[in-house]
């Protein structure tokens, strides 16, 4: 496999039926079930009265230089597409999402790159509002940090990660035992109290407690109907991205 | 100004310098004390990362590993970059220039790619994964600062001190222990310091090269900084700078490096 | 008998460098050589991927101004922190090897060392700390001044060039002293008792005396400082940009190796220039 596709670091998620097959992509989502929202935004409760509920909080001059997202050019990319709605997996309008990003630019104060760095920013208060993951947002919550997690009115970027088992594996009993109980409801609930993304396994959401982040916020299917789900993204693309990512950077 | 004037002025300056290179070694040391997970001010006093730190073996065996791997690393630096400056400042040969110029590649190419390259080249020569291919690494990376900072003491060496020792019946290897070595010492000194500074702060060689479960202190710190950073880390980092005070004080007390003559 | 000497001459020369010089070849010279192989292939050859050899990656370079715009700044931020670094350094080298006397200078130049044993990363998490707005050195000054003052230097270009001046001052003390320690007092104090005023001594005695060990420390900083990407990254948010995050992003990120060993290639080849370019005037200088 060509290192350039291996699929991003992310929170790993649970398909909802065990597959045999091999070399599945991870996430293509005909073959895993539909995963909650990953990537929405989320921002210092001490900074707003009330919930922001659009995405063009992020253009909003009253929080200028308190802004990040995160440094990844696909993603920036589909976040501004969201934000002109557009379909993040086949944006027709390039030259919309290039000169959104590029009055998204002055607002920002830095990028982020992992979770650990989100934290320090927001505990620091130098930023108010930023993208974030939704398990690495619950994690934090349950951290402590007084931050609250949204998902726009306009959409956000999903994705989805499953499990497979290579068919040339020799541990085929040992790796559908590890996922039967990563998926198990059981584990799932001690897994969410810490922070946990959402899970594919119907039973586990449910088995949740009501006040729980993952039930609280992401259950709702009208949230989960203004997900955007990431599908494979071509070569081209993805360069095209990047160049476009590093031309606006270049620039600050 | 009057000299006495001017030593004063200096010597206020030379603090003010040292007090630069240790903010942020007080304020790591400070964190480490204080409660909040991501570094969160008010100050609250807590002992709890030390507490937590002496239950977290992966940390302790991780700190372990660095300093002998650092130690090896240094040793085996510092003999042969010291070796090939003195070559490299005693002879003149075709090809010496170029050899000058090839220790440029491995401080100007970011490590990040050197590694990778090590990584690649080590599995496609059957070497592979393990504390000896980590060494081999660090060691190679520490080469070109011990042969530029003993070269850059050797420079001011007076060629005139060998030939008058030789000329007073001298051999070879008397010349070179007994006027050479003496004169490059602190050279070799600082050279070795900084072969354990690059060995003990290398993430990027040490994270492809080491075996899993057998990870070195930065690699477990910059792993941990994808989700559970947390002032361990400044616990650990302030015991090991406060035994290194300690242990270089009294080695500084009981020897003569600084080439005072 | 002149070839016997010559021949033991040479065995000398063997034995002193082959053990450093061979060590290099297989940790580096031979894995950056796959290196500079992977930069003129299209794709990494590794499974099934297809690859052939092209000269793109290098041509990526020209076929924007991004790059060469982010290669520049990065030269540029090498010249400002090595030259900070020197002003700094120097003097600090100057009081250590020659006003410093006994014991105390022993201590102090294990001392000036010392921060550089630990974490690079955790040493940039604390800067953050200290230069933020409300962080420590808000606070700190805030307690001493009359006044009150605001300080947020956190995500500018100056708290990158902070950061990187500390991480390398070390290296021009260090290299400096070797050189300054080494010039003899007499030296000094025959050239003022025939007059010689502070000026002429500094100019015409101490620094090009001193300049083999200056110099050292100089491409010691400014060698690394160009190709940087962890504290601009950290410490300069959105102005953090330089050519050494690009290549840190073709590798981790994007996962484009043959480009991201290209554009390294581009970076040391310039910076190589930079030196070649530079040796002359420095060893007119020197005389």
């Amino acid at each position: 496999m060509s290192p350039r596709r291996f699929p991003r670091p992310s929170k790993a998620l649970h398909p909802h039926r065990q597959q045999n097959r091999s070399q599945q992509p991870a996430n293509d989502p005909t073959y895993n079930a539909p995963k909650r929202p990953i990537n929405i935004h989320k921002e210092n409760t001490q900074a707003f009265e009330e919930a922001p509920t659009s995405i063009e909080v992020f253009w909003d001059s009253a929080h200028a230089g308190k802004v990040s997202i995160r440094d990844d050019a696909l993603e920036a990319v589909q976040f501004a597409a969201i934000a002109t709605d557009q379909d993040i997996n086949d944006i027709a309008d390039m030259d919309a999402v290039k000169s959104k990003l590029t009055a998204l630019m002055p607002q920002i104060k830095t990028y982020w790159g992992s979770e650990n760095d989100w934290n320090q920013f927001m505990a620091a208060g130098d930023l108010e509002v930023a993208t974030i993951w939704s398990g690495s947002a619950s994690r934090s919550m349950s951290a402590g940090l007084p931050v609250e997690f949204v998902v726009p009115s306009e959409g956000a970027i999903g994705w989805l990660d499953g499990l497979s088992i290579p068919v040339s594996s020799t541990k085929q009993d040992a790796a559908h035992a590890f996922i039967n109980w990563i998926i198990d409801p059981a584990f799932y609930v001690k897994w969410a109290a810490d922070g946990a993304p959402a899970s594919a396994n119907a039973k586990a959401a449910a088995a949740l407690p009501d006040d729980a982040f993952n039930k609280r916020i992401l259950s709702d299917p009208e949230v989960v109907a203004r997900v955007q789900f990431q599908r494979p993204v071509s070569d081209e693309n993805r360069e095209a991205y990047l160049a476009l990512w590093q031309e606006l950077k270049a620039a600050q | 100004m009057s000299g006495l004037l001017l030593a004063r002025l200096g010597k206020i300056w030379l603090f003010c310098i040292l007090v630069f290179l240790y903010a942020p070694i007080l304020v790591m040391a400070f964190m480490s004390f204080n409660a909040s997970q991501y570094y969160q001010l008010p100050f609250e006093f807590s002992l709890k990362w030390y507490e937590k730190l002496a239950g977290n073996a992966e940390i302790l065996d991780a700190a372990t590993r660095s300093i002998l791997i650092a130690l090896v690393t240094t040793v085996i630096a510092t003999v042969l970059g010291t070796a090939a400056s003195v070559a490299l400042f005693r002879f003149e040969f075709r090809g010496k220039r170029f050899l000058q110029v090839m220790l440029f590649p491995p401080i100007a190419i970011p490590w990040l790619i050197t590694g990778t390259a090590m990584l690649i080249f080590f599995y496609g020569i059957g070497l592979g994964r393990g504390t000896p291919s980590v060494i081999i690494g660090h060691v190679a990376l520490a080469i070109p600062y011990v042969i530029v900072v003993v070269s850059a003491r050797l420079a001011t060496f007076d060629h005139t001190l060998e030939e008058a020792a030789r000329s007073m019946g001298a051999s070879g290897w008397t010349v070179t222990r007994r006027v050479t070595m003496p004169w490059i010492a602190p050279g070799i000194i600082a050279g070795a310091l900084f072969a354990f500074a690059v060995s003990f702060d290398q993430f990027v060689v040490s994270y492809f090269l080491s075996e899993p479960g057998d990870s070195t202190l930065p690699v477990l710190i910059y792993t941990s900084i994808r989700k559970g950073f947390t002032p361990e880390i400044n616990a650990i980092s302030t015991i090991i700078i406060t035994v290194s005070m300690v242990v270089m004080l009294i080695a500084a007390r009981f020897s003569n490096f600084g080439g005072e003559r | 008998m002149s070839t016997t000497l010559a021949n033991q001459q040479r065995s000398k020369i063997i034995s002193l460098l082959s053990p450093a010089y061979l060590w290099l070849t297989v940790a580096i010279f031979l894995p950056l050589s796959a290196m500079l192989y992977f930069s003129f292939l299209s794709d990494v050859p590794f499974g099934q991927t297809e690859w052939h050899l092209t000269t793109e990656n290098y041509q990526a370079f020209f076929q924007t101004t991004t790059y060469a715009k982010l290669l520049w700044k990065s030269i540029k931020l090498g010249l400002i922190v090595t030259g900070f670094a020197v002003l700094v350094g120097f003097p600090c080298a100057y009081v250590l090897a020659k006003v410093i006397q006994g014991r105390a200078r022993e201590a102090l130049f294990l001392l000036v060392i010392l921060p550089f044993w630990s974490n690079s990363l955790v040493r940039i998490f604390s800067w953050a700390i200290v230069l933020r707005g409300n962080g420590v050195l808000e606070i700190g000054l805030n307690a001493i001044l009359p006044f009150e003052v605001d300080v947020n230097l956190m995500f500018s270009t100056p708290a990158i060039v902070i950061g990187l001046v500390h991480s390398y001052l070390p290296y021009v003390i260090l290299t400096s002293y070797l050189a300054l320690q080494a010039i003899d007092d007499n030296l000094i104090d025959a050239a003022r008792s025939m007059g010689a005023g502070k000026h002429t001594i500094l100019w015409r005695i101490i620094l090009p005396l001193s300049l083999p060990g200056l110099l050292a420390g100089a491409v010691l900083i400014f060698v690394p400082v160009v190709g940087s990407f962890m504290e601009p990254r950290i410490l300069g948010g959105r102005v953090g940009t330089y050519f050494g995050t690009v290549i840190e992003d073709q590798f981790v990120a994007v996962f484009n190796w043959p480009l991201g060993a290209a554009l390294s290639f581009i970076l040391l080849a310039v910076v190589l220039v930079i030196l070649a370019l530079s040796s002359p005037i420095l060893r007119r200088a020197q005389t």
